[in-house]
């Protein structure tokens, strides 16, 4: 993990300040593609475990990559867990030197279409961010 | 019949490879970039499970499961480990921390120990009296006789010996308790 001190305080810098995250966001995690924790911002005071949530996330993608080399589809970018209680919705962003794994978690009610529009401005934004 | 076997031990002891060498075709793996390169020296490293199997005859199949070595993944181990007949547990013995390896993941996979149906493969192994010698006093220490082997997972007939060596103790195991189970 090679993440310079500008990037960090950078990524800090949007998970702080990134618009309309409170109103439908949870948290949301980035961790390595073999499941460490880079950042972690939790929205509600529920007790997330960010440690394990990198390592479940980077599961899930490295799942679901395999799932859908199996099943013939190319070019993965993420998945959906469906709840209840909301959705919760992973996605793979690649760099050069190492893989990152996006986890967000979205609140109850949440529409699928917003949420997914959601998730696919942040993995955009950490995209650049990491590639800086 | 599918008949499940594990293999379990920290990253970069061979799992994978194991698997790859004895699988009847390519294995379905979930790998991604390693970013400890600093601990294990390999590009790529597996993240959820890697999945093989070995057909033993007309009615009888193995199926190979691989764990992922790094400890942060040990949410996925039960899940991966539930239903096996047993179980191998590869070590790079090259590595300083190979003993307490075996003990943390020994401990770990104790279901497994405790029924024998655990094997140790202890792999890169310079001096195989020393490692020997250490294995027996590690697993006096811990109250168990696990039975071990050096081997290379690159090498057929080295897991073949792990698997058989698992195969007896499930017919003694039989043989011994089967009418009380």
């Amino acid at each position: 993990m090679k993440l310079s001190a500008e990037q960090k305080e950078a990524i800090k810098a949007y998970l702080t300040n990134a618009p309309g995250n409170r109103e439908m966001l949870e948290s949301l995690l980035l961790a390595t593609s073999d499941g460490r924790r880079v950042v972690f911002s939790n929205y509600t005071n529920k007790q997330f475990e960010s440690n394990r949530l990198s390592a479940m996330a980077a599961s899930l993608s490295g799942l679901s990559l395999t799932l859908a080399e199996s099943c013939e589809k190319t070019g993965t970018v993420g998945g959906i867990v469906e709840t209840e209680d909301g959705l919760i919705i992973s996605g793979l962003i690649t760099a050069e030197a190492q893989d990152y794994v996006l986890l967000g978690i979205f609140c109850k009610g949440i529409q699928h279409g917003m949420a997914l529009w959601n998730f696919k401005n942040h993995q955009l934004e950490f995209k650049k961010l990491l590639s800086k | 019949m599918a008949i499940k076997v594990i293999f379990v031990g920290p990253m970069g002891a061979g799992k994978t490879t194991a698997i790859r060498t004895i699988s009847d075709f390519d294995p379905i793996s979930t790998e991604a970039k390693n970013s400890d390169r600093a601990s294990v020296d390999k590009a790529f490293t597996t993240v959820a499970m890697d999945y093989g199997e070995l057909t033993l005859d007309s009615d009888r199949k193995l199926t190979l499961y691989g764990v992922p070595g790094q400890k942060h993944f040990d949410f996925i181990w039960p899940i991966v480990a539930n239903g096996a007949l047993g179980g191998a547990l590869l070590l790079d013995c090259s590595r300083d921390d190979w003993q307490e390896s075996l003990l943390y993941y020994v401990d770990s996979f104790r279901d497994l120990a405790d029924t024998g149906s655990l094997v140790l493969a202890l792999n890169r192994a310079a001096d195989e009296d020393g490692v020997a010698d250490s294995v027996i006093q590690l697993c006096e220490k811990i109250d168990l006789a696990l039975p071990f082997f050096f081997t290379d997972p690159r090498n057929k007939d080295d897991v073949y010996l792990l698997l058989e060596a698992l195969a007896i103790n499930a017919e003694l195991d039989s043989e011994l308790y089967g009418d009380m189970h």
